[in-house]
């Protein structure tokens, strides 16, 4: 008979008599990749919380595979100045949203390990104040292996509708040249684009979701062009 | 291809830790990522033993590596919610354990987001009776790390 771990069977036999009224300690039986990918699932702030479980939790979400920045599910005094910050672009930045730019570099900093998945949600004022760009690009700068990578603008209260995507005073959506060429995946939702120079090399990109897009011909040319497994 | 051969000499038998023995086929059993290195070396007579998996949580991912469609993501989602929904929180703290043990195609991620789903917004002292985890944080550690992260607690009821 083939027993790979015959001391793991023995201590869980004990266990199992000994009821379920003592509760085990579930995470020593658990994987630590499995109770990252646990967190992967949480809000952001909450999976970072769940550091001050215990010891073996601390550095759990470091090593988590997928981060999603998401602006609405952040704990309430933060997402509520956010959304009510004001935007005059650069000279008058909000206390708010500064604090909370820096926070993501703090975050992305704390995170460790290889991070193949990485989601942005913002409010569209991050777009005047240029942090999507910024974030992404420190993003897939500081890390390889990013694979997938999905970013939504989310108007708040069907504010300028439709209308949004063709207002000139609103930043188009740009980036350096070839910085997406390691992804394999990735998704824009609600953009005014100018970006095709990221698309440079962009070898491995199988996948591209592009939705409530205003991009020029020339650009969507230049895209498909770049991206020659798509 | 397909070799008919009779069930017998070509399952595999599991033995779970509550003494049962299962047996499957090997296109099951091979979706079980831990245990394929030793089906290739086993013939009919050998039996894996699986700590930490009794015959309750092997009859449902047998149940689950079954009947998931092959097709569709939307059948696959009603087949999903449908096999997590009778699941009481001890059954799939038992689950948690026995898939991730066993390493099983698309059941982890699966029970990793239902159980984020029962723990997501609830106190700290509530997930750790969830998880029984024991707080081996002194209280100066614990201060120091919810300093580390003071944003993520500013705001938040303790329960």
């Amino acid at each position: 008979m083939f027993n790979p771990k015959r001391r793991l069977e023995k201590r869980s036999k004990v266990e199992l008599e000994m009821g379920s009224d003592e509760i085990p300690d579930l995470t020593k039986k658990v994987p630590a990749n499995v109770l990252s990918h646990i967190l992967t699932f949480l809000p952001l702030d909450e999976a970072i919380r769940s550091g001050i479980l215990s010891k073996k939790w601390k550095d759990l979400w470091r090593n988590t595979t997928h981060i999603e920045l998401n602006e609405k599910k952040l704990i309430k005094p933060l997402s509520q100045l956010l959304i009510s910050r004001k935007f005059v672009p650069t000279k008058d930045v909000t206390k708010g949203a500064n604090r909370y730019a820096l926070l993501v570099y703090r975050i992305m900093f704390h995170h460790y390990g290889d991070l193949p998945s990485f989601r942005i949600l913002h409010l569209w004022k991050s777009l005047l104040l240029g942090e999507v760009q910024s974030w992404v690009e420190y993003v897939l700068k500081t890390r390889e292996g990013v694979q997938k990578l999905s970013l939504e603008c989310e108007l708040d209260n069907g504010e300028m509708g439709e209308w949004f995507l063709f207002k000139d005073d609103i930043p188009k959506l740009n980036f350096s040249k070839g910085i997406f060429q390691s992804l394999g995946s990735l998704e824009m939702i609600n953009y005014n684009i100018n970006c095709s120079n990221a698309f440079v090399g962009c070898k491995n990109l199988k996948t591209l979701k592009l939705e409530k897009i205003n991009l020029a011909d020339r650009i969507i040319n230049d895209i498909l062009n770049n991206c020659v497994v798509l | 291809m397909a070799e008919k051969a009779s069930p017998s000499s070509n399952s595999i038998s599991l033995k779970t830790v509550d003494g049962k023995i299962f047996k499957v086929s090997p296109a099951i059993a091979n979706q079980m990522l831990t245990i394929q290195p030793l089906i290739k070396d086993s013939d009919s007579s050998t039996i894996i033993s699986l700590p930490d998996v009794a015959a309750f949580h092997l009859t449902k991912i047998i149940e689950y590596l079954e009947g998931k469609p092959a097709a569709a993501p939307s059948a696959v989602d009603a087949f999903e919610a449908q096999f997590v929904k009778d699941l009481s929180p001890e059954e799939l703290k038992g689950l948690l354990i026995a898939v991730g043990y066993l390493k099983v195609n698309g059941l982890v991620d699966l029970m990793a987001n239902t159980v984020a789903k029962l723990i997501e917004n609830k106190s700290v002292e509530y997930v750790r009776k969830f998880f029984g985890v024991v707080n081996d944080f002194t209280p100066a550690e614990e201060a120091k790390c919810r300093q580390e992260h003071a944003w993520a607690f500013d705001g938040v009821d303790e329960d």
